[in-house]
């Protein structure tokens, strides 16, 4: 087997696998604090991207802009939490869903107004050079991208499990209301989990606009793959969803190089459809929906 | 008697139901007060009403004199109430310790945290014992002391305990029991609801009995233990009840004919 | 129909028109021909999207994929083949709903959010075909698409010609919409979008209407691109992107989702609003705008444009007469009855060692009991007996571990709760599910569900048998509130009612569909003294006609006046059984009840 073409095609996967599995991370964990599925999930990382550029080309310091664009999108997701996923928590589901996608088209053509149809870029952080892996040609910003993800990953976890906070989530997760009992402010940790996840996102962004540059229409990419990602995860398991995350960027890039780079979209989406068909389980609307809903009164 | 809880002609339902109609009772420090009904008399309801997980349409509450009918439950709770929910309602996939951290979430003092939880490991020792277990594998017994002791964390001035013998055999009810008429010796004020009524009178000073969102009953636990009046609230058979009944058996006989 | 409604399609059909055929006369130029005519194409596809999306509450996002195959059928049918344009149009619709109907039911399982991407992913997959195979031309596509004509005989040379076909193929695009909107379907599907769980206990079969409005959007969608295609004279991959699927849902939310014409009122919008940001300079602009437009609808008036002109029309003409409707406060009215006398058996439900387990702890735990026919019957027990469990399992909503569920000798222990209640079995609920997104009436319309037979093509088209059985369910539905006494509701909304009578709409809606077996889940919970004492006397009413009533219940005067016969449970299992007054005064039901004293032995 060709070494080279394996590592030049398994070493970008992952670093697109690597934003992948951010952003199924952050669908898994917003939607099991706020009980919806932020359909606009991909555009933070969008935005990120495309906000660290422009400011980077106005001339301000990578550094800065990066935080900027990482506050964007930290206020942007504190802002959908509460302008538009509050006001409809008690409306039909579908109402809620309709209304993330509504987001997403929103921030995609804010991109688009704000930032122009072209597609834009970053210089790498250290630097626009390669390293070789047994012939294969790695950008160095791919570092960058495996160094952010892992530190994400594991700050995540850590929160998650160690301090007050994101017991808290858990939580939440786990029973609303009896996390509420114990005085856990629900609506005010919703909002910090959308803006963080916003604030991440972003910075997925940034980090991987060097390697594949970032367009107004890049979110719903985003979106998509890193949604297959978190239903591996069952929608409840972030490590499921990252491992499901890298593993959609791999699927993609073998794809691409193995079989066809035109065929490639086809083959992921394929992936995703033939899962949710055959494995529909969890996701599909049966028994149980008419049981939740005779059941409890306070939902 | 200067009353720690006061319902003041509460009214509360979900959505569309109405639940409680005017109800009134209060319950004075250092007592345990037993609210018994039938299923479907409004228990729960009136307990999430407290807590404010349930917006009281009529009607005030007030808990030492102030007013929380319309405060959100995370100020309620650092007023200083604390709730054991029905079913308990542990965080199954977490562990115990994890459970009572989760119970002083409103508690800013970690050294008091760090005392409030070895409290209750020697209040319980076998949940010290477990301490590193998921809550869901213990036993129901032990799942009930968690729920207990979780509660207890914030260190509450008034615990309300929904139903604590649910799904328990009936050796553990008297355990249960037992732990609440500890915690009564050790201080604390309890309204316990219940709808095993013999438990729930055993241990209480006082009761009341709730029927169709409605204060029937109230008076010395030991009364009411032993008047039949009780029996009937869940029962029926006598009383205002009765006209009712026979009413509609009349009314049976007109058009069935049986 | 009610009266006002007929005025309100009246004068939108009237307006409409009106502006349709005026259109030309006031904008002679191709350019702008050309936008009227693309606007009338996207109202096609916008129809098929209020329906599976407004009616079946169905968000899926690749319609324009639809749109797709119709325009690449017309395409390669009619460059590569020659065919007519019409049979062309006509054989890529069939192909179209061909395929929706084959991927349609396991699709629509799927949960909201994930069927959104689901349907995305497969446009996106679509898309990548249509770039890929050689067929389809890939990324140049197909050009010198013919312009459009009618099986050799008609065809549109001018524009101004073809705005008019276009329009007029909408116009019947509309018209079905509206027959399905005012149909049984459409009740099906609005029921099914208030409480799954009461639509299926009036024995509405969920996914076949999801599939089928699925199925119906489809062809519409490919109807539109076939459309859009002739006027193009050619397509790419990149004439139905992602990007038209968004406008086709943005629009049609801002015109107004919950409306036939609120579709055809977003396609216009979005056109309009695109010609005007590009008069303005601002083309770039459209996508923000549509999106923060949709999403504000949604939070705050979720009916659309559409649905406000609707209010306001019906403030300026019917304003006192539809929302002040008073209750005839003239007593009940008899119901016919429906059962025969003497066909019976004995048992009407047998419940043979039921079994349910939830994990350990087992909820149901060999359970037998019979309810004999027409005789009232009670469960009751205290708070974790399991009754609920129990009726759940008799209704449908819960499988069997095993035992089984006998109707009249027929085994229904397997069934779902639409089966059963095709059986003949109705229901109330213990938090009355009435479908709040309609009227009293259709409410009670509802429950006539299992015995409409009309298909889908006679709603569409409206044929005289569809007309008669929507007469004759309306009948019913009025004998059905005057039996429970609510004479003069009709037109009320649900929640405008008081609680009590809310549950006697309920009841009205079972009893609409003539059941032998009425389970009542709880019906005195919530009710004062008088309601419970109202609630009594319909249900001896309803037990005159012969109707086996099961009920589980706590309010024990209404128990032991009613009941001819009482099963108490507890802890899973059956503890007593009897008569009420046997059942009241036995020692073990008493400590169920209140438990046991401290003292006594174990």
């Amino acid at each position: 087997m060709d070494l080279t073409l394996f590592l030049q095609l398994l070493l970008p996967g992952l670093t697109t696998g690597c934003v992948y599995a951010l952003v199924a991370v952050g669908f898994v964990i917003c939607a099991n604090v706020s009980g919806v599925v932020n359909l606009a999930q991909g555009e933070f990382v969008m935005i990120g991207g495309m906000a660290s550029s422009w400011l980077v080309s106005a001339a301000l310091p990578l550094p800065v802009a990066i935080l900027i664009a990482m506050a964007v999108g930290a206020v942007l997701g504190a802002a959908q939490e509460k302008l538009t996923l509050a006001p409809v928590r008690r409306a039909p589901p579908f109402i809620q869903v309709t209304t993330t996608v509504g987001v997403a088209i929103v921030l995609r053509g804010f991109a688009l107004v704000l930032f122009g149809a072209d597609p834009l870029s970053l210089p790498g952080f250290t630097g626009d050079g390669v390293f070789f892996v047994e012939g294969a040609v790695i950008p160095i910003q791919s570092l960058w991208v495996w160094g952010m993800t892992a530190s994400l990953l594991a700050a995540t976890f850590g929160v998650l499990r160690y301090t007050d906070i994101g017991r808290a989530v858990r939580a939440c997760s786990i029973n609303l209301q009896a996390a509420r009992l114990m005085g856990v402010d629900a609506e005010r940790l919703r909002m910090i989990v959308f803006a963080v996840s916003g604030a991440v996102g972003a910075l997925a962004g940034a980090v991987v606009t060097p390697i594949v540059l970032s367009s107004w229409d890049a979110g719903v990419s985003y979106g998509i793959k890193g949604f297959v990602g978190a239903i591996i995860g069952g929608f409840r398991s972030p490590m499921l969803a990252v491992a499901g995350g890298i593993g959609i960027g791999l699927v993609e890039a073998f794809g691409a190089g193995y079989i066809s780079s035109g065929w490639k979209d086809f083959i992921v989406y394929g992936v995703l459809l033939g899962y949710l068909l055959i494995r529909g389980g969890v996701f599909r609307v049966g028994r149980a929906a008419f049981a939740a809903a005779l059941a409890n009164p306070m939902h | 008697m200067t009353a720690l809880l006061e319902f003041d002609r509460v009214a509360s339902g979900y959505g569309r139901t109405p639940v409680l109609h005017g109800v009134s009772l209060t319950i004075a420090a250092g007592e345990i007060v037993a609210l018994i009904g039938a299923n479907g008399a409004g228990k729960s309801t009136l307990l999430n009403t407290v807590m404010g997980l349930l917006p009281a349409t009529a009607g005030d509450i007030r808990f030492d004199g102030r007013s929380i009918a319309r405060l959100p439950t995370p100020a309620i709770v650092r007023a200083g109430l604390g709730q054991v929910p029905e079913r308990r309602q542990l965080f199954g996939t977490m562990s115990v310790e994890e459970n009572l951290r989760m119970g002083a979430y409103s508690v800013a003092d970690r050294a008091a945290v760090a005392a409030s939880l070895e409290e209750q490991f020697t209040r319980f020792p076998i949940l010290r014992e477990r301490r590193r277990q998921a809550a869901s594998t213990l036993s129901g017994g032990e799942q009930q002391m968690v729920a207990i002791a979780r509660a207890m964390m914030a260190r509450p001035r008034l615990m309300l305990l929904d139903e604590p013998s649910l799904g328990l055999a009936p050796l553990l009810v008297e355990q249960i029991m037992d732990q609440i008429v500890a915690l009564r010796a050790a201080g604390n004020t309890i309204l316990l609801v219940e709808q095993n009524a013999r438990a729930a009178l055993g241990i209480a000073d006082r009761g009341y009995v709730l029927e169709n969102g409605r204060i029937a009953l109230g008076g010395p636990a030991a009364e009411l233990l032993s008047s039949a009046a009780v029996r009937d609230a869940y029962l029926g058979g006598e009383g205002d009840r009765a006209a009712l009944e026979e009413r509609i058996r009349a009314k049976r006989r007109a058009i069935l004919g049986r | 129909m009610a009266r006002l409604a007929r005025y309100k399609t009246a004068l939108a059909a009237g307006l409409g028109t009106l502006v349709v055929v005026a259109y030309p006369l006031i904008f002679r130029d191709d350019y702008h021909l050309g936008i009227g005519i693309t606007a009338g194409a996207l109202a096609i596809s916008t129809v098929g999207v209020v329906l599976l999306l407004g009616l079946a509450h169905q968000l899926a996002i690749g319609q324009a994929a639809f749109s797709m195959i119709g325009g690449y059928a017309t395409g390669i049918l009619c460059v590569d083949y020659g065919w007519d344009p019409f049979v062309a149009m006509i054989a890529g619709a069939a192909l179209t709903m061909l395929l929706a109907y084959a991927i349609a039911p396991p699709l629509l399982k799927l949960r909201g959010f994930v069927l959104v991407m689901a349907t995305l992913g497969l446009h996106l997959m679509l898309i990548v075909v249509a770039f890929q195979l050689p067929i389809t031309g890939g990324a140049i596509g197909i050009t010198g698409v013919p312009k459009f004509a009618i099986l050799g005989l008609i065809h549109f040379t001018g524009e101004t010609d073809y705005f008019y076909a276009v329009w007029a193929i909408a116009a019947i695009a509309i018209v079905i919409g509206l027959n399905i909107d005012h149909s049984m379907i459409g009740r099906a599907l609005r029921a099914i979008a208030g409480s799954e769980a009461a639509a299926a206990s009036v024995a509405v079969d969920i996914n076949r209407y999801k599939v089928q409005m699925f199925v119906i959007g489809a062809g519409m969608a490919s109807v539109s691109g076939s459309l859009i295609v002739h006027y193009l004279r050619a397509i790419d991959p990149t004439v139905f992107g992602f990007a038209f699927s968004l406008n086709l849902v943005t629009g049609t939310i801002v015109g107004g989702l919950l409306s036939i014409w609120g579709g055809a009122l977003g396609a216009v919008i979005i056109i309009g609003l695109r010609e005007v940001l590009r008069e303005l300079s601002l083309p770039l602009w459209e996508a923000m705008i549509m999106g923060g437009l949709t999403v504000v609808i949604l939070i705050v008036f979720p009916r659309g444009v559409a649905g406000a002109i609707g209010d306001l029309f019906d403030r300026l003409v019917g304003g006192q007469r539809a929302r002040h409707a008073s209750l005839d406060n003239s007593g009940t009215v008899a119901l016919t009855p429906f059962l025969a006398a003497d066909a019976t058996p004995s048992a009407m439900l047998e419940v043979a060692a039921a079994a349910r387990a939830f994990g350990s702890l087992r909820a149901v735990n060999q359970v037998s009991f019979t309810v004999a026919a027409r005789s009232i019957t009670a469960l009751i027990g205290p708070n974790g007996a399991g009754k609920t469990t129990m009726f759940n399992l008799i209704g449908g909503y819960q499988p069997l571990d095993s035992g089984a569920i006998r109707l009249a000798g027929q085994e229904i222990g397997e069934l779902l709760p639409r089966d059963i209640a095709i059986l003949g079995v109705g229901r109330t609920f213990q938090n009355v599910q009435l479908f709040e997104n309609m009227s009293v009436l259709d409410n009670v319309m509802c429950g006539r569900h299992r015995q409409f037979k009309a298909g889908i093509v006679p709603i569409c088209l409206r044929l005289p048998k569809a007309r008669a059985e929507e007469i004759e369910t309306r009948r019913q539905a009025i004998a059905a509130l005057g039996f429970v006494g609510l004479h003069g509701a009709e037109t009320m909304s649900p929640s405008s009612l008081s609680f009590g009578h809310q549950r006697m709409v309920e009841i009205a809606r079972a009893m609409a569909l003539q059941p032998r077996l009425l389970l009542m889940d709880e019906p005195a919970s919530g009710l004062n003294d008088t309601e419970t004492e109202q609630l009594a006397e319909l249900v001896l009413r309803i037990a005159a006609l012969g109707v086996t009533v099961l009920l589980v219940e706590h309010d024990m005067r209404l128990v032991m006046g009613l009941a001819d016969h009482v099963v108490v449970m507890d802890h899973g299992e059956k503890m007593a059984e009897g008569p009420s007054d046997r059942v009241r005064a036995d020692p073990r039901v008493i400590e169920a009840y209140l438990g046991r004293d401290r003292d006594s032995a174990a």
